[in-house]
């Protein structure tokens, strides 16, 4: 909690000692009593309670998971949950930085007694993707003004607006979506699929011996079946400042990785793929690839809250080269990456094609952060359609995501072309 | 102009509504209190010319530019005018001295928290708050104003400055399309309890200075006084 003077009474001396000279100057007594109005003034500040507010924030809104364009309308109440009065004070909801308010104000001045509630209302419009809400900024001045308390509250309120689809409701099915990259069961050993033959080696098991073939030709020959691993995926979301753009008026790429990553976490976990998620940018942030739904869980709030995802660019140089060495030691062989970027530069298209070389299996699924426009905007295509084209001779799967679109249409598509 | 192209709504950091017309209110009050009879037509004039001239402000924010300025422009030369008439009205060197340098500040006050253009200005407000108190200062030296008169006028001048900067503060963090009357009004209804105070302690302490105290004596209750308010200080 900052606390600060805001001074704004320090005229009032002034007021109290020109008078009094001027009182003082003519030998009027009643003139040089005026002063004593200043001085009362210059008292009041000190006099007046000043208390540091705690003050709890509540925030609801109609909608939580609206269609693209709905109006939402959120009702913040604000209490003061402590016991002096709060004369003063002003409350500045955290609204998404990626929603826009379209009707009243997120914004609040008023007065509460202890125990006492206010709530506010307002609109935003819901765009694409998941948008967290932030605390709430809050600024409390004492009745003289004098004294100002600023500090956030409301972190504990998760509220989110989740203006997604479900993958799940989608075309693409768990077994596309694994398929994105390679099904990690390219070796064979104990499982329940045929795999191969090969001959007999004293230290397999005798079970495993095809008896059929010894009958037939009197060679010992073992039956190897491919073995059942479930692929287990790192979800990676670029957000380096480079990433943070978009189409004029919408929602900008890394906001809708991000809410891209949480879908994905949400499918790969419900087929009981350990899945993982990273994230570059501000810094290096590493969720291990695991199973279960607390895993899962963990994965969407550090998707949802860590700074690495916050929807302001960061401002400080991202070292890239760095933060992927840190991912390499970190990925086994069996990992597969899914990396969702814009694409914006070249330093991230190296990356992915350096780690498919590498013999991981890469998939790029990449929002449109384009638009129609002006020749440098259609420049920005043409380069971005060509770090694509760089990306799949590679060997890099990759799936481009038109703004606007449903994630699940857009891997539906890219399947599709797969197949092909 | 009738809708902005995105139907975003959009903050603009001017002074809060409410407490700049309790500003203006005391201001314009404060001057009306200590003004002789004969300058109250000038300043109803002031009155009606200062409303011109918000009003052309308003227009020019909603798209009439010209229109607006226009207004503006008429509203300023009324003030003017209102002042060359309490002027010639009064004729008294003294009296132009005491009565003219308040309806300078109650316009002063007025540009400060209903500007023209930008988000409102402390250091007009400062000018347009001594312009008042100058006023009550020359008004007690020059002209036989009774001292409660003087007192209400004193704590006027100074509830001005506290709730055009309230105005402003608060059109700076919150902004002047926020709901923030409540916060104003406690805020100000704090102030008016403490200048009831001031006022009725200056009365008290005028009745006990007719039981004959000394000038100096008072100087020294007032030193004493201020060094004590400085001392709560942190």
């Amino acid at each position: 909690m900052k606390r600060r003077r805001t001074n704004r009474w320090r005229g009032v001396v002034g007021v109290a000692l020109v008078v009094g000279a001027v009182g003082l100057a003519a030998k009027r007594p009643p003139l040089l009593l005026l002063a004593g109005v200043g001085v009362v003034f210059a008292a009041y500040p000190d006099l007046a309670p000043r208390t540091e507010p705690a003050v709890g924030l509540e925030r609801t809104v109609s909608d939580p998971n609206p269609d693209p364009g709905d109006h939402v309308e959120v009702s913040v109440s604000v209490t003061n949950q402590g016991d002096g009065l709060l004369a003063d004070l002003r409350v500045v909801d955290g609204v998404p930085p990626t929603l826009s308010v379209v009707e009243s104000l997120p914004r609040r001045g008023t007065a509460l007694r202890p125990g006492e509630t206010d709530s506010f209302t307002y609109t935003v419009r819901a765009e694409r993707g998941t948008h967290g809400f932030e605390p709430a900024t809050v600024v409390a001045r004492d009745l003289a003004g004098a004294t100002e308390f600023e500090t956030t509250v409301g972190a504990e309120a998760l509220t989110e607006l989740d203006c997604t689809t479900p993958l799940s409701s989608a075309p693409v099915r768990p077994e596309t979506l694994q398929q994105v990259g390679r099904i990690a069961a390219d070796a064979g050993g104990i499982g329940t699929e045929f795999y191969r033959t090969r001959e007999y080696h004293p230290s397999d098991s005798i079970g495993r011996i095809d008896w059929n073939r010894y009958a037939a030709t009197g060679e010992l020959t073992t039956t190897e079946y491919r073995e059942e691993r479930a692929t287990s995926v790192l979800i990676a979301v670029d957000a380096r400042a480079s990433a943070y753009r978009g189409p004029d008026d919408h929602t900008h790429a890394v906001v809708r990785c991000v809410s891209g990553a949480r879908r994905l976490v949400d499918v790969l976990s419900r087929t009981r793929n350990p899945v993982g998620v990273a994230g570059f940018g501000r810094e290096y942030c590493l969720l291990e690839p695991d199973t279960g739904r607390e895993h899962a869980r963990r994965a969407h709030r550090i998707l949802a809250t860590h700074e690495t995802f916050d929807s302001r660019p960061p401002t400080d140089p991202v070292d890239l080269e760095g933060q992927a060495r840190q991912l390499r030691a970190s990925l086994n062989e069996r990992t597969q990456l899914v990396l969702l970027s814009p694409l914006c530069d070249d330093e991230i298209v190296r990356l992915a094609r350096r780690l498919q070389l590498a013999g991981h299996a890469v998939t790029v699924v990449t929002p449109d952060p384009t638009d129609e426009g002006s020749p440098g905007r259609r420049l920005g295509q043409v380069e971005r359609r060509n770090r694509e084209t760089e990306l799949r001779d590679a060997g890099v799967r990759v799936v481009p995501w038109a703004a606007d679109e449903a994630l699940e249409s857009a891997f539906d598509r890219a399947t599709r072309r797969w197949h092909r | 102009m009738t809708e902005p192209t995105r139907d975003r709504v959009s903050v603009s950091h001017r002074p809060a509504r409410f407490s700049a017309a309790v500003a203006v209110l005391f201001a314009a009050g404060t001057v009306a209190l200590l003004a002789p009879a004969t300058a109250l037509p000038a300043l109803g004039l002031e009155l009606v010319g200062v409303a011109v001239a918000a009003g052309g402000a308003g227009l020019r924010r909603s798209g009439w530019h010209l229109l607006g300025t226009l207004l503006v422009a008429i509203g300023v030369l009324v003030v003017g005018g209102a002042v060359a008439v309490a002027a010639a009205e009064l004729g008294g060197l003294a009296d132009i001295s005491a009565v003219v340098p308040g309806m300078v500040g109650a316009a002063a006050v007025v540009a400060a928290v209903a500007p023209v253009r930008g988000t409102g200005s402390r250091g007009l407000l400062k000018v347009g708050a001594t312009g008042v108190l100058v006023t009550v200062l020359v008004t007690g030296l020059v002209r036989n104003a009774t001292f409660p008169t003087l007192l209400a006028g004193t704590a006027g001048t100074v509830l001005t400055w506290d709730a055009g900067e309230q105005a402003t503060n608060v059109g700076e963090q919150l902004g002047r399309e926020a709901a923030t009357v409540r916060g104003e009004a406690v805020h100000i209804v704090g102030s008016v309890l403490v200048a009831g105070a001031a006022v009725g302690l200056g009365y008290g302490l005028r009745r006990v200075s007719l039981l004959s105290v000394s000038l100096g004596s008072f100087v020294l209750l007032l030193v004493g006084a201020l060094l004590f308010t400085a001392a709560l200080h942190d």
